[in-house]
């Protein structure tokens, strides 16, 4: 989050987040550009594969299509 | 024999609950244990009390006492369910024992996320919740002249503006560099904050909260940035799912921290269901579960529970998240993903923003409304939104929550019809306005 804010701040020109102090630093410089490099693809299907609600039954809603009458 | 629906909680979605239960099997003996001295209020109003833009707490209760007993609804105030066992299908209840149930509904909602740092047990702590103390310390306020702000979440934004309506002296602290820096992009916030400045609120982004200091009582709150002397801290922090008593029973909880439920909002527990703060329910883009959302989703979903669980059926759908709120001076609002909540779990998406105005442009009262857009590279569908303005957030935000959840494209937006009429609505909406600035950014 915090990278993703570093990021953001610097597109709008406003206060960055702080700078990264002990282990902060090795989470922000080296963990999050390792975790970008993975595809989105990838992180969604490790997250999707994690227990949750969105492993159990949700029936997608059946939309009509064409006009209504 | 009349089947027995015991609800635990009695907030929205337990109200809710016990209502859609009651609706569904009129015979039904719905039994809700809360332990609190009131039920179905609004708790999101209660900010709005301490501005003092809402005269009095007693407009915040839905219905009376009496009014939920006439419609069969038998409430146990100030009676704490301790835990429920699945097997002999009983509640374990303070003052009462073991009580069985055919139907068991989990609504017991959310906590605090604790500080966790020195003196989180001082008086002059408040965590705005329970609508008595709310009362209490709505007098203490009259005597407080400055106040600390722990944390820019959404609560801490509306307390934010009500201490500031109330004349006092309030500092907001926050680690992020901006107001709710985790949900919202800083362009969005800026005329909130702005806005606070003029109203002479202190702003310390960037500052970690280290301890609340005092004797007895606060009297400074410790930051990374030194003291700030005051007289109460409104601790205003995440909101955690309360789990405790259904995962003591065995009841499954997911990643999002909250109770798992399907869509019908059954547990992992037979015959139990759940809704509210305390459950996770899938988001609609990206199919991650997510928890701690409005108090109108707990109440669609204690309706779903209390149908389902006196036997009928209905169900519920992923969320797409639309939210809305006054601060400062502004209206903010937006639905599902932020650039940086898109940047942050690295959802690859394009940006359109576009400034339109609210009314026709010669009309009085016309403002600015300021929409971004956020889409799903090559198909185009609407994946979040961000809003400011001062009239109208809170309908765009709605209607692009529709949109995310039907996969609307840019596309559409940028070609969608409006309503033009001078009071209410100008020539150009600015929600098709940020779609084509974002179809032009494409090159298309």
């Amino acid at each position: 989050m915090v990278a993703a804010q570093e990021k953001v701040a610097a597109k709008y020109r406003v206060t960055p987040p702080a700078r990264p102090r002990g282990r902060e630093w090795f989470w922000l410089r080296v963990y999050v550009p390792l975790y970008r490099v993975v595809p989105w693809r990838a992180r969604s299907a490790i997250m999707r594969r994690m227990p949750g609600s969105h492993r159990m039954t949700w029936t997608e809603a059946q939309r009509p299509r064409g006009p209504a009458i | 024999m009349a089947q027995r629906i015991v609800v635990i909680g009695g907030g929205a979605a337990g109200i809710g609950a016990a209502g859609a239960a009651k609706a569904e099997d009129p015979s039904a003996d719905v039994r809700v244990y809360t332990e609190f001295e009131d039920v179905g209020y609004s708790p999101c109003g209660i900010p709005y009390v301490h501005g003092k833009e809402i005269p009095d707490f007693e407009r915040l209760f839905l219905a009376t006492k009496e009014a939920y007993a006439g419609q069969g609804i038998d409430i146990h105030y100030e009676t704490r369910a301790t835990g429920f066992n699945t097997e002999r299908k009983t509640v374990s209840v303070q003052g009462e024992g073991d009580v069985g149930y055919d139907k068991l509904i989990i609504a017991t909602g959310f906590d605090y996320a604790s500080p966790g740092v020195p003196g989180a047990d001082l008086d002059g702590l408040y965590y705005v919740k329970n609508i008595r103390r709310a009362m209490q310390w709505d007098k203490v306020l009259d005597g407080v002249r400055s106040a600390v702000v722990v944390e820019a979440s959404p609560l801490g934004l509306e307390m934010v503006t009500a201490l500031c309506h109330r004349g006092i002296e309030t500092h907001l602290i926050d680690p992020g560099a901006w107001a709710l820096s985790a949900a919202t992009d800083p362009d969005i916030v800026a005329p909130v904050q702005d806005s606070w400045r003029e109203k002479g609120a202190k702003l310390h982004f960037n500052t970690t909260l280290n301890g609340f200091v005092g004797d007895n009582s606060v009297r400074a709150v410790a930051t990374s940035d030194g003291e700030i002397p005051c007289d109460l801290a409104v601790v205003c922090t995440k909101k955690e799912a309360n789990t405790g008593v259904a995962s003591a029973a065995g009841v499954r909880t997911g990643s999002a921290g909250g109770i798992i439920v399907d869509e019908w909002m059954y547990t992992s527990a037979p015959m139990v269901w759940a809704a509210g703060d305390c459950i996770e329910v899938p988001h609609s883009v990206t199919n991650i579960p997510v928890q701690g959302l409005s108090g109108s989703h707990a109440y669609a979903q204690g309706k779903v529970a209390g149908t389902n669980a006196a036997g009928g059926r209905r169900r519920y759908q992923p969320v797409s998240v639309p939210w809305g709120m006054v601060a400062g001076d502004w209206m903010i609002g937006g639905v599902s993903f932020s650039e940086t909540l898109a940047t942050a779990l690295g959802i690859p998406h394009v940006v359109g923003v576009a400034e339109g105005i609210s009314r026709a442009r010669y009309y009085p009262g016309v403002e600015k409304v300021r929409v971004k857009l956020l889409a799903e590279p090559g198909s185009l569908r609407l994946i979040g939104a961000q809003m400011v303005g001062r009239e109208g957030i809170k309908e765009r935000a709605d209607f692009l929550a529709m949109a995310v959840r039907t996969g609307i494209t840019i596309g559409d937006l940028a070609t969608m019809e409006n309503v033009y009429s001078p009071p209410i609505g100008a020539l150009n909406e600015p929600i098709a306005l940020a779609a084509q600035a974002l179809l032009a950014g494409l090159g298309s």
